[in-house]
């Protein structure tokens, strides 16, 4: 079942185009990453899923149903962490989410609000007014709020953007604790390495556009036309650069010392198997095999940059003026 | 989404507000303020005048200055809507209810709710206040305080709902307030020149003049409509003269001006957006 699902989704504001043409698909269970440069459209995006912002074509769709401002039912099922804590500081944490889970309509309120801010370690500051708190601390209250409510689909905005290690530890314990219940999340982030530790799946917007949308693996293969190895011995092995390079499955072998191999692998198929095959059968004793794939933070500016690149190349103008902002 | 849905979270946004207003010092220092000043310039008028004919001028003294805090604290509770709005849209705050089961209709309804609230309870303490000051002097309260206090509470809720239009079309909470006051000042102005004008002779009134009262009185015509100012005049002279007829009309002209405004806050509001 879609839990989100875009249709051609496009805002514009006056002659800016914040969101063009979006076809974005997010399955139940799923943790989705939707990254993108700042001003990419993440945050537009996100408004026009929750019915904040009407668009300009298309629609939005949540759990299948058109969302609207007014569709009090639907947003009841959908927990969000915004890109900024806007929260009442006159309030304290208590009261806070007290407040929201009669909004909510939460049964046994006071029982989930000591729940929600027990998960999130703010517990025992619960009676200290709001507008005391950290940034931090801000961020997991809101996050508290959001889960309020046991929502079956969380929209987060940067939720570890103003986290120490720990916060930012905590949030994805949560996280993975709340998908393995069998909920949906949709997290925008910057941190890169989180989204690879958390997400499936990532979608990732620019100048509005998806322009790549997949999972880990499929994304890597796009953009990696092959695999790094490395791999080092205990003593130096029988085996000749040339024939190694006369596999069909090596692009590329050398010796950088008598005991270390550096291989580049074809990744048309997952071929280190054959390579630890050949390298047994020829008699040599690897120590360590390590295989290194490209990582998201790599296939995202490799995306995004490829991308620049190819819409400056379609303007006439140079990548370093369009992509890098150098001599304009 | 139906009705009662509506009206319950209009509800639970009106009861975090008004739970802040009443546990705060502004409303009760501002009425402090409103009826010392009032009851200084009304109540103490009545006695000097009393002090210098022997005799009562008005039949109904404390009713002037009863009516006179209402409106003034009308005005300031319009004033906090328009702030209110206006600044919860500035700090992003409304947004994060829009995240939940909040929708324009439901957002401007508690705010209108929480003020017209507020507004009771001053009504309640400005009533006790002015029969307590009518036992101690001995002037005179009588039935058209509670015409007044009719008067007053359908006259705040237009003054309310005015002030949350205004608050729809700006996003920062101080201009929000600047913008009110102003056009209150404009209504109050208006009706204070052209009354004025009107007093005066038609052969007293040089050509400009004329022209001048000739455009005022156009205006009017509008004013009459658009303008509370209008109605709390139109309602004041009902009361005096006991008009029934008069007085319900004004009431349910309020109440139509009121519901009016705020249709058209939330058409503006879910039109603009709730995002700072």
């Amino acid at each position: 079942m879609e839990v989100i699902r875009t249709e051609h989704l496009s805002k514009h504001y006056g002659p800016l185009l914040a969101v063009d043409d979006l076809n974005l698909s997010v399955k139940q269970g799923e943790i989705y990453g939707f990254l993108g440069p700042n001003g990419a459209g993440k945050s537009t995006t996100i408004s026009l899923l929750l019915g904040l912002i009407r668009p300009t074509q298309g629609r939005a769709l949540l759990f299948g149903e058109p969302v609207r401002e007014d569709s009090f039912a639907l947003k009841r099922r959908v927990g969000v962490v915004g890109e900024y804590q806007n929260i009442y500081g006159e309030m304290t944490a208590w009261e806070y989410l007290l407040f929201f889970a009669r909004l909510y309509r939460v049964k046994e309120p006071r029982k989930r609000a000591g729940e929600v801010l027990a998960a999130v370690r703010l517990l025992d500051r619960r009676n200290e007014l709001v507008g005391g708190y950290s940034k931090g601390m801000l961020q997991k209250l809101s996050l508290a709020r959001a889960l309020l409510h046991a929502p079956d689909l969380l929209v987060l905005d940067e939720p570890a953007s103003s986290l120490d290690p720990y916060g930012i530890r905590e949030v994805r314990e949560i996280l993975k604790d709340l998908n393995e219940q069998g909920k949906t999340i949709f997290l925008s982030s910057h941190i890169l390495s989180e989204v690879e530790r958390t997400c499936y799946r990532v979608g990732i917007l620019q100048k509005g556009r998806l322009v790549a949308q997949g999972d880990m693996a499929g994304l890597r293969r796009r953009l990696s036309p092959e695999m790094h190895i490395n791999v080092e011995f205990a003593m130096p092995p029988p085996l000749e650069e040339a024939a190694l390079n006369q596999l069909p499955w090596v692009k590329s072998a050398r010796w950088e010392t008598p005991v270390q191999l550096r291989v580049i692998l074809s990744a048309d198929q997952d071929h280190r198997s054959d390579l630890l095959r050949h390298l047994t059968e020829h008699g040599a004793v690897p120590l360590e095999f390590n295989s290194r794939q490209i990582s998201l933070e790599e296939a995202f500016m490799e995306i995004t940059e490829s991308n620049l690149a190819s819409l400056a190349a379609s303007e006439g103008i140079s990548y370093q003026q369009a992509g890098r902002g150098e001599g304009l | 989404m139906n009705v009662p849905d509506r009206f319950y979270v209009a509800a639970i946004v009106a009861g975090r507000e008004l739970r802040s207003t009443l546990y705060g010092l502004s409303l009760y220092l501002t009425l402090s303020l409103v009826l010392v000043t009032i009851s200084y310039l009304g109540i103490g008028g009545a006695f000097f005048q009393i002090g210098q004919s022997g005799m009562a001028v008005l039949s109904n003294p404390v009713t002037g200055p009863f009516f006179l805090t209402s409106v003034l604290m009308a005005i300031y509770l319009g004033s906090g809507a328009a702030l209110s709005f206006a600044r919860e849209r500035e700090r992003g705050t409304a947004e994060v209810l829009f995240y939940g089961p909040v929708d324009s209709i439901s957002y401007v309804l508690g705010k209108y709710l929480h003020s017209m609230l507020a507004f009771m309870v001053v009504a309640v303490l400005t009533s006790l206040y002015y029969l307590f000051v009518s036992a101690l002097t001995g002037l005179q309260a009588g039935m058209n305080l509670l015409w007044f206090g009719i008067l007053a509470i359908f006259l705040a809720s237009a003054v309310i709902a005015l002030g949350e239009f205004f608050a729809c079309f700006v996003r920062r909470g101080m201009m929000a307030v600047v913008a009110y006051l102003a056009v209150a000042a404009i209504f109050i102005l208006f009706s204070l020149v052209h009354g004025w004008m009107i007093s005066i002779p038609g052969e007293q009134l040089s050509d400009t003049m004329i022209y001048l009262r000739i455009f005022l009185d156009r205006l009017d015509m509008v004013m009459q409509w658009v303008s509370p100012v209008a109605y709390f005049n139109r309602g004041q002279v009902a009361v005096a003269h006991g008009n029934a007829i008069a007085f319900g009309w004004t009431v349910a002209e309020l109440f139509v001006y009121a519901v009016t405004l705020l249709a058209c806050a939330t058409l503006v509001l879910r039109r603009r957006g709730v995002r700072p």
